[in-house]
């Protein structure tokens, strides 16, 4: 037994390094440049292919091994240049659309370029056997080499660090980069060293764990998630936080998975643990990051003597300053969007194409839970990476009362926003006491965790997800398999939602909501309790977007994990922003905008996430605003309402400043 | 330009082609990426080549193929299976290929006249008790292949079997099809995540148990990840290997010597000598430089059982109860030599071990050893309504 274990502890080292190789370079320059890089993942897949084909081309493990550094590095500067150093200015959010438009390229670039069958990477002939470290108990050699070879690699980095020229600078850039730069050092060059180092480890890490791994596009995409718990728990900026919390990390998955159940077994009948074991074993890093995040919001180890800028307020991307161009179009194009969806089942009718009702449910349910996203991201500010989970959540809800017998929607979809509104409070609870990037990594990880915590409900369909045998049923009233009377329950919906949206957000909450957004620490200074709104906040949206979970679990007639998976919640970010932010009108256009361009563009080709992925990225730089944006009325007009209404709240709060 | 774009999207949806009535329309849906992306280049080559053999056309009809991307996620399966019967109006849809995403598609498409014909797939409760007298399946019920080699061990006296599958339906039915002929206690059954291709941790504790074989279904990637690491481990000589659609003729090269002795339980092989395999095999290879494999062969099959149907309505797509009636004759000449349906539109068949071996010009083939089961059916079709 004992050898079993020190076995598993070594698989649990040799991951660790793997992810301390992923986040070393992450959180430098999450320390230094205050970027958000989720494109990292990308260069962990990169470094894996170029050097493999390097490999397989030579025939020599090490030159493969030089080439995935150098490539990567090389790439990561090209990619600091063209494009990341352009991000430094901006605000988390527009920060994460972009590297996730940049890894819809790298991905479907790379399937283009090699296939999509994925790549095997041979074992050096050297390191194929195994190792009798302890007799008894043989461990693969090219795991023992995995494990010296990123030590030997952090060791260096650590030298590199805290011994060399360049790192001092390195160092004093992170703590204080005006002051740095001030004293003729040049920052710009800095940062794009630290970048390009950064993409060498992830394409080091890569490389090293071709073996192990299959070599695929977006194979960088899982480890990317790992490495951000690794940050977080470690606390971001600091190199030595990440090398503790990367095993920590590695140790406790690997450990979790081979334990749990013998362990649980002790407790709960045999029965009960083979189900909760593996669950909470996949879940298990995520609750370890909850609860180091609970007692110590910056992590293990912070980084010591970071002043980082403050990151551009949200708000800053925010509202167009001028008339659209489209502005004298407006009433027309709301006028035409409200009536093509009020009539799109006749007109479906009309042209015997009923798969355009089923197209436009999508739309519509989609629309719902980009508005109730909205109202955290838009309105409140809140840059939530994980929204996708409760659209899971009341989709399970539904997915398992059907499965239990019971059928009625009205039990199901008021469950369904309960269970999520609960989910969200617990969650949000912590979440909260984070703000700016921490908030962001904690939701996607916080959606992470359901996500494998669905993966392992083996009853209700495991990582399959599982049929809903029944639709909802209510009473007699409606009936969800005809298409058209699902078609305008969900319209009907929608038009509520949007206009209670529109009401919260002028009512004093809403208000209050918006001040959180543009300066949360003068709203608390000026009383209000922040923690509390955002809470409240967080747990109307997550039941909004839990109905609209019930209504894709009834819609697709399924359930399943992948309804959180964190491309998911991209996607419900991507449709609020591309939309329009803090506008009801904008959310309702950007999931129409963002289902029809996928629909169009997965017709023409299988590589439309390049197309979508460029799309994406000049988004950020070009669409401010987003689609409403065209479209907004010209200042003095219709918002007045909305500003008057701000001065009427201000006035009694700031009066004594006078 | 976002506003032409979705100008355009809008065009586009307006002015969708109308239906041409005397085409046979076949709708392809295949995971073509994500990971079951090499399984679906072998199954589209050999689409591609049957159609070749049929000379392009069905019964005298043009064909008609709609391909589309199921990404191996149901969700996604099901939306663009719905489309292909509501707004392509397709005579027959194949695939898709996983079991989830066959389950995600049958219940709505079970309420339309498709034909559904599943080149692979074939969950349980197809078979039985949901069947359906549109859908049929081209390969085995899912958990026949293992249920061979289940009897195969039971045969050889092994006592003392470790079980791995992936976490899905798939793995669920293979599981009990091994448990069903296989009467030993199991002494492990691990179940992992979908897409895990790291078996460090099972591994280890895998040779702690110390079993005499061990028995998996990890398709694709999973499968070539988890014999390499087998060997690594330095498993294969001490424990021997039993998969079903793991190993085959399209992970070979990328397992490599490693998976030299595994064996496996399966309908069809390479070295079938029937007339009809010797010429899939030979066309095959010829015209895309790569070995077919299970997939690909029972893919094959699909289009010809098809084709036979339209033939056998002289081309007229109006008569859906007459082709179902062909269908269920399948008249043409399999692969696997011959082909009938039980009751419940699943195969009645033989089951063989079939073993990797070196061949003379040092390529890896899968080699038949023995045959297990002869004219089996599968243990849910006395469910089936259907007659």
């Amino acid at each position: 037994m004992h050898l079993l274990f020190v076995e598993q502890l070594l698989n649990g080292v040799q991951l660790g390094v793997i992810l301390f190789l992923m986040a070393a370079g992450l959180t430098l320059t999450f320390g230094i440049m205050n970027l958000v890089n989720l494109a990292h993942g990308s260069l962990f897949m990169l470094g894996a292919y170029l050097g493999v084909t390097f490999q397989l081309l030579t025939g020599s493990f090490v030159l493969g091994f030089a080439c995935a550094g150098i490539a990567t590095f090389l790439i990561g500067l090209a990619m600091e240049r063209l494009v990341i150093r352009r991000l430094y200015a901006r605000s988390h959010l527009d920060q994460v659309m972009c590297t996730v438009g940049l890894v819809y390229v790298f991905n479907e670039a790379t399937r283009m370029a090699f296939g999509p069958e994925p790549l095997h990477a041979p074992i050096p002939a050297l390191l194929s056997g195994s190792v009798e470290l302890i007799p008894g108990a043989p461990y693969p050699a090219y795991r023992l080499a995995m494990i010296a070879a990123g030590l030997a690699i952090a060791a260096l980095l650590y030298v590199l660090i805290a011994r060399t020229r360049t790192g001092m600078l390195i160092r004093a850039g992170a703590s204080n980069r005006v002051m740095t730069s001030v004293l003729g050092v040049n920052i710009g060059a800095i940062y794009a060293v630290v970048f390009s180092l950064g993409a060498a480890l992830a394409g080091l890490a890569g490389f090293i764990s071709a073996p192990i791994l299959t070599v695929y596009p977006g194979m960088g995409d899982n480890v990317l998630i790992l490495a951000l718990v690794v940050l977080v728990v470690g606390g971001m900026g600091s190199v030595k936080g990440a090398f503790v919390a990367a095993l920590l990390v590695g140790v406790i998955d690997t450990i979790g998975r081979a334990y749990l159940k013998d362990l649980m077994a002790l407790v709960l009948s045999p029965v009960a643990a083979n189900t909760v074991a593996p669950a909470l074993a996949s879940m298990l890093i995520y609750i370890l990051m909850a609860v180091i995040l609970f007692f110590r919001p910056e992590g293990l180890i912070p980084a010591a003597g970071l002043r980082r800028p403050e990151a551009p307020s949200e708000a800053a991307s925010l509202g167009p300053q001028g008339p659209g161009v489209l502005a004298r179009w407006r009433v027309p194009a709301i006028g035409l969007l409200g009536g093509g969806f009020l009539l799109l089942p006749l007109v479906a009718g009309l042209a015997d194409s009923p798969f355009w009702v089923d197209m436009g449910l999508r739309v519509i349910i989609f629309a719902i839970a980009a508005l109730s996203l909205d109202l955290i991201l838009g309105q409140t500010g809140l840059v939530s990476f994980g929204h996708a989970l409760y659209l899971g959540i009341g989709a399970y809800v539904v997915g398992i009362l059907a499965d239990a017998g019971v059928e009625s929607g009205f039990v199901q979809w008021p469950l369904a926003m309960a269970v999520s509104a609960l989910l969200a409070a617990a969650l949000s609870f912590v979440a909260l006491r984070t703000s700016g990037t921490f908030f962001i990594m904690i939701t996607l990880a916080f959606a992470q965790m359901m996500f494998y915590g669905a993966s392992s409900l083996y009853d209700y369909g495991g990582d399959d997800g599982m049929h809903l045998t029944v639709r909802s049923t209510f009473a007699g009233l409606l009936d969800l398999y005809d298409s058209t009377q699902f078609y305008y329950l969900a319209l009907a919906l929608l038009v509520v939602l949007a206009g209670l949206n529109m009401r919260l957000v002028r009512s004093r909450f809403g208000m209050a909501l918006r001040g959180i957004r543009v300066n949360e620490r003068r709203m608390e200074a000026v009383g209000f309790p922040t923690f509390r709104y955002k809470l409240v906040a967080c747990v109307i949206s997550a039941a909004v977007c839990g109905l609209a979970g019930a209504l894709l679990a009834n819609a697709a007639e399924f359930v399943g994990p992948q309804y959180m998976d964190w491309t998911r919640s991209a996607e419900l970010m991507i449709m609020v922003v591309a939309g329009g932010l803090a506008t009801p009108f904008g959310a309702i256009i950007g999931a129409l905008a963002y289902l029809g361009l996928e629909k169009y563009l997965s017709d023409l080709t299988i590589h439309w996430r390049l197309a979508f992925g460029a799309l994406l990225i000049l988004l950020v730089f070009l669409g401010r605003g987003g689609l409403s944006a065209l479209f907004a009325p010209a200042p003095g007009g219709e918002a007045v309402p909305a500003h008057k209404g701000s001065f009427r709240w201000a006035r009694p709060f700031f009066r004594p400043r006078a | 330009m976002k506003a032409s774009i979705l100008l355009s999207t809008a065009l586009s949806l307006l002015c969708a082609v109308p239906a041409m009535a005397d085409t046979v329309k076949v709708g392809v849906i295949l995971p073509q990426t994500g990971v079951g992306a090499a399984l679906a280049k072998q199954m589209q080559a050999a689409i591609e080549l049957a159609m070749a053999h049929e000379g392009g056309k069905m019964g005298g009809q043009e064909v008609e193929f709609f391909w589309s991307d199921s990404q191996g996620k149901a969700d996604v399966a099901k939306q663009l299976a719905d489309e292909m019967v509501k707004s392509k109006r397709v005579d027959f849809l194949v695939g898709p290929l996983f079991s989830s995403e066959m389950m995600a598609v049958h219940g709505g498409l079970a309420r339309t006249d498709a034909f559904v014909i599943s080149p692979i797939s074939g969950p349980a409760p197809i078979a039985g008790k949901s069947c359906s007298a549109n859908f049929f399946n081209v390969s085995s019920q899912n958990d026949q292949q293992a249920e061979a080699l289940g009897a195969y061990l039971e045969k050889l006296g092994v006592k003392r079997v470790y079980v791995m599958t992936v976490n899905n339906q798939a793995g669920k039915d293979m599981v009990s099809g091994f448990k069903r002929n296989f009467k030993s206690e199991l002494v492990g059954e691990v179940y992992t995540r979908f897409g895990q291709v790291d078996f460090a941790a099972e591994l280890s504790a895998l040779r702690t148990a110390a079993p005499e074989a061990t028995f998996i279904f990890y398709p694709g990637d999973m499968g070539v990840q988890f014999v390499k690491q087998y060997a690594q481990a330095g498993l294969t000589k001490s424990t021997p290997l039993y998969t079903v659609w793991t190993v085959d003729q399209a992970t070979l090269p990328a397992v490599g010597d490693d998976a030299i002795g595994v064996r496996s339980g399966n309908v069809w092989s390479i070295d079938l000598p029937n007339a009809a395999n010797v010429r899939f095999v030979a066309d095959f290879k010829q015209k895309n430089g790569f070995l077919p494999n299970d997939y690909a062969a029972h893919t094959y099959d699909s289009i010809l059982l098809i084709s036979s149907a339209v033939k056998a309505v002289g081309g007229d797509m109006s008569r859906k109860d007459d082709i179902r009636k062909a269908l269920k004759k399948a008249d043409f000449a399999s692969n696997r030599g011959k082909f009938a349906y039980n009751t419940n539109n699943f195969p009645i068949e033989d089951y063989y071990v079939r073993e990797v071996v070196k061949g003379p010009d040092g390529v890896l083939v899968t080699k038949t050893a023995e045959k297990i089961m002869t004219d089996a059916k599968d243990a849910y079709y006395q469910e089936c309504p259907l007659k």
